[in-house]
Formats: structure tokens, C-alpha cells, sequence
């Protein structure tokens, strides 16, 4: 095998190397997005529950403008058909169950039931939005390098 | 509007087998059957429409009470606490919805109501033309403080809603300014009145008679001031201060009658001291809006 072709084989093993490695960081990425839109989203309903009392829809029509992860889509559900509550098959089990309880409840409370259910799982997406945050911290640039290095040990393996 | 707000089931009973235009209030009690106002007279609301059997009734469960105040709300309950907390809310179209059900109390106040036992949408329907009968007697050498008496669901909103109608068409100079504390008489959303109540008419929507006297004869500068269902001693009060600054006033009262009226407490100073000069009783026989007598400021019959 000429040499040149030997190398385009280690460098394509490593390009499909980094795309693994970047499919794994892409997919935390996405989950600490989602959760950190999703707290802010929260914020914003208690701010109107204690201000402008505009409603929900009202509200998840103006904050979908701003909103670049999957959050857009459920808010854009959501406004459309508020009875139907959208699907989360990209968080994990128990994150699902936490998010679409929150959605499937939002805005049918009293002021006071409302504002305490909201703060409570306030908590709980507090504790998500972190743990991806120090996920991707810790492991997203780990993930593309063991990527490269599978890629790159792969293409030597097979020379 | 109704149809965002109830069943579907129910919708499709109502738009195939009833006159919407005949539809005047719909009654959803928990774990009993729907009744419905339809025409003037009450029926339960069946799978084939209408039946004066409570057998043959569609029963409304508890859920279906919830899902009509959260859609009514917009599926933001909390905007609507303080109009729960009154007893009612108003949607677009002037709808106006009862609410029953538990009252929770903190600290002395109403804090909210759980629990929903039984809903009343009232629904309005314009009858333009139906207080053309009142209006020379109201304006006879000049306008008169005028109160509408009738007991409830006799159209006392309705003639309201045309008097302002009449009234504001009497010319540019005629500004009415209607203090809508319900958002019933002309039902805006968003700033436009949903019901014809007229051109020249300001409106103050969800807000108290007191407060929107006081704000609106000094910013508005009104020649009359409109405004329905006199009840408590601050609404007098409130009608004495307007009255004073030289205003006009055209309000309604729930009574069953004028003697009823004479023993309802805060009206008799008002009688005395002649504050309306006409009185007008409406009935619902033969049918709902009837004016059955229109009276001075002496009880004696002016015009029929």
C-alpha cells in the first residue's frame, strides 16, 4: 500500500474517531443546554407569576425566540396545543418523568400552589443543569481526544 | 369562545342541536347533570339536546370543571386568582363563569378556591333595540339618574349594554363612560370592546365602582356614567359622589320588585333623598327583558 494512501486511511480513521467522540459530547451538551434554558424558562414564568401575570403561553411564545436547544421545540408544542404534553425520549428515565410532570401541570395550580410547585422543581432542574455542566466540563474534551486517539490507534491497527 | 373551553362532546350537542342565539346560561355541577337556560326556561342537556328529564342528562364529573376553569384561564390559573377568589371570571365575548366550589382562607382573606363544586357560564347576546323603549323616559327634559330593577337573569346587562348603545348615539356631546367592573356589559379584550355599546363611550373594565368614579369623572369628564348591579354601600356612595359632580348615573339592582328594593340596606337613603328619578322593572314574563313598569322618583308610573 503507497504511503499516501496508508496515511488517508489513519487520518480517516481519526476523522471517524472525533465524530464518535463528538456524537457522546454533542449528546451532553445538548442535555446541560436543555436544562440550563429550562431554569431560565422557570425563572421566567415565576417572574410573571409575580409581576406582569401575562400567562404561560405568553410567555413560552417570547422565550422561544431566545431559546437554542431542544427546549424551542417542546415551548413551541406546548403554545400550540397546551393539553398534549411533548415527548422528552433524549433525557434519561427519571429526567423525563421530572420534566413532563412540570409541564403537564404548568399553569393549573393557584398563585400560591403554583409558585411553590415551581420552586420545587426549580431544585430539581437546578441539580441537572449542574451535573451536565461538570459532565461536559469534565468529560467533553476527554470524549473528542479518546476519539481521536480510538481513531488514530484504528488506523494504525489496520496498516 | 366556547368551544376553547368545553368538552368537546358537549360542543358538538350544542353547535347539532341547539340555536346558539337561544342559549342564554349552561350549569355544570360535579357528579351531576348538566342543566342548561336555553330560551328563557331550564332543561338538562341530553345526547339529543334538550330534556326535562334529569335521566336522561349528561353527567359533568369533577374533571370536566377543572378543565373548563384551566382553559378559561388559558392554562394560566394563576392570572385568574383574584377573579376566582370574586367568584367569577370573564372570558372573551363578555362570557361570565361562575365558579362554586371551597373557599381556602389565610390570614382573614380569601387566598383561593379548590375543589370546584359547580360552574355557570352565562353566556350574552346583544338585543339591540331592547331599551329603546327606555330611553325617552330616561332622557325626557333631560337625562335622569336611572336605576334597572329586576331579579337575576331578567337581562338587566343586556338593556344596560343597549341604553349605552342609545344613549352615546344621541350625539358627539353624549360621553358615556361605562365602568365595567366584570368585563359583562361590553366584554373588551385587549382594549376593544367585544359587544356594541356604542361610540362615544369610555370604559373601565375590572375595576370597583369607587375607584373607577373617582379616576374616571377626573380624567374622562363623562356626561353619563353607566354601570350594573348596585350592591353595597361603597357602590352608593360611589353613585352619590358622581352624582354630585353633576354626572349623570344609569345603573341596575338585583330586586325582586320596588318594595323588594325599598328594604334593601343602602338603597332606602338613596330612595329618600331621590337620587334616581327613574326607575325602571324588568321581568321575564312573558319573556326575559320585559320592562313591566317604568316609575318616577315618587314610585308613581311614568310611562308603559
Amino acid at each position: 500500500m503507497k504511503l499516501t494512501t496508508k496515511l488517508l486511511l489513519v487520518a480517516l480513521s481519526c476523522a471517524a474517531g472525533l465524530l464518535v467522540g463528538a456524537f457522546f459530547s454533542n449528546s451532553l451538551k445538548r442535555k446541560r443546554d436543555f436544562f440550563s434554558e429550562l431554569l431560565s424558562f422557570i425563572d421566567s414564568v415565576t417572574n410573571d407569576i409575580l409581576f406582569r401575570q401575562n400567562g404561560i403561553r405568553a410567555v413560552a411564545s417570547s422565550f422561544q425566540g431566545n431559546c437554542k436547544s431542544k427546549l424551542k421545540s417542546v415551548l413551541e408544542e406546548y403554545s400550540r396545543t397546551p393539553d398534549v404534553i411533548p415527548s422528552f425520549s433524549f433525557l434519561a428515565k427519571g429526567e423525563s418523568r421530572i420534566v413532563s410532570d412540570f409541564f403537564s401541570g404548568l399553569g393549573k395550580a393557584d398563585l400560591n400552589t403554583e409558585k411553590s410547585e415551581l420552586s420545587n422543581v426549580r431544585c430539581k432542574v437546578e441539580e441537572f443543569d449542574n451535573f451536565y455542566k461538570e459532565k461536559c466540563r469534565t468529560r467533553c474534551s476527554m470524549f473528542l481526544k479518546l476519539g481521536l486517539l480510538a481513531g488514530l490507534a484504528f488506523g494504525i491497527l489496520i496498516l | 369562545m366556547l368551544k376553547k373551553i368545553l368538552p368537546a362532546k358537549i360542543v358538538n350537542i350544542i353547535e347539532q342541536k341547539l340555536n346558539y342565539e337561544k342559549l342564554f346560561e349552561l350549569r355544570f355541577r360535579s357528579r351531576r347533570k348538566i342543566s342548561v337556560n336555553y330560551d328563557g326556561k331550564f332543561y338538562y342537556l341530553s345526547e339529543k339536546g334538550l330534556s326535562n328529564s334529569v335521566f336522561d342528562g349528561i353527567e359533568a364529573d369533577k374533571q370536566f370543571l377543572n378543565d373548563i376553569i384551566v382553559k378559561a384561564s388559558d392554562y394560566s390559573l394563576y392570572t385568574v386568582n383574584r377573579n376566582v377568589c370574586d367568584g367569577f371570571i370573564t372570558i372573551n365575548g363578555g362570557i361570565r363563569i361562575g365558579i362554586a366550589g371551597e373557599y381556602v382562607w389565610e390570614n382573614g382573606e380569601i387566598k383561593t378556591v379548590k375543589n370546584f363544586d359547580g360552574l355557570t357560564i352565562r353566556i350574552p347576546h346583544e338585543a339591540k333595540g331592547c331599551a329603546e323603549k327606555l330611553l325617552r323616559p330616561v332622557t325626557d327634559g333631560g337625562i335622569h339618574n336611572s336605576l334597572i330593577i329586576s331579579p337575576p337573569g331578567c337581562g338587566k346587562t343586556t338593556m344596560l349594554r343597549d341604553m349605552c348603545r342609545l344613549i352615546s348615539s344621541l350625539g358627539a356631546g353624549y360621553n358615556v363612560l361605562l365602568i365595567d367592573e366584570r368585563c359583562e356589559i361590553a366584554a373588551s379584550s385587549g382594549g376593544i370592546p367585544q359587544l356594541d355599546v356604542g361610540n362615544n363611550v369610555d370604559i373601565i373594565s375590572n375595576c370597583t365602582k369607587e375607584a373607577a368614579i373617582l379616576r374616571g369623572i377626573r380624567s374622562m369628564n363623562p356626561r353619563v356614567i353607566i354601570t350594573d348591579e348596585l350592591a353595597t354601600k361603597d357602590d352608593i356612595e360611589a353613585v352619590y359622589a358622581a352624582v354630585c359632580c353633576g354626572v349623570k348615573v344609569i345603573a341596575s339592582v338585583h330586586a325582586a320588585d320596588i318594595y323588594d328594593l325599598m328594604n334593601k340596606v343602602y338603597f332606602d337613603r338613596a330612595i329618600k333623598h331621590r337620587l334616581f328619578t327613574r326607575y325602571a322593572l324588568l321581568s321575564d314574563k312573558p319573556s326575559i327583558g320585559t320592562l313591566s313598569g317604568i316609575y318616577d322618583e315618587n314610585f308613581s308610573e311614568v310611562y308603559r
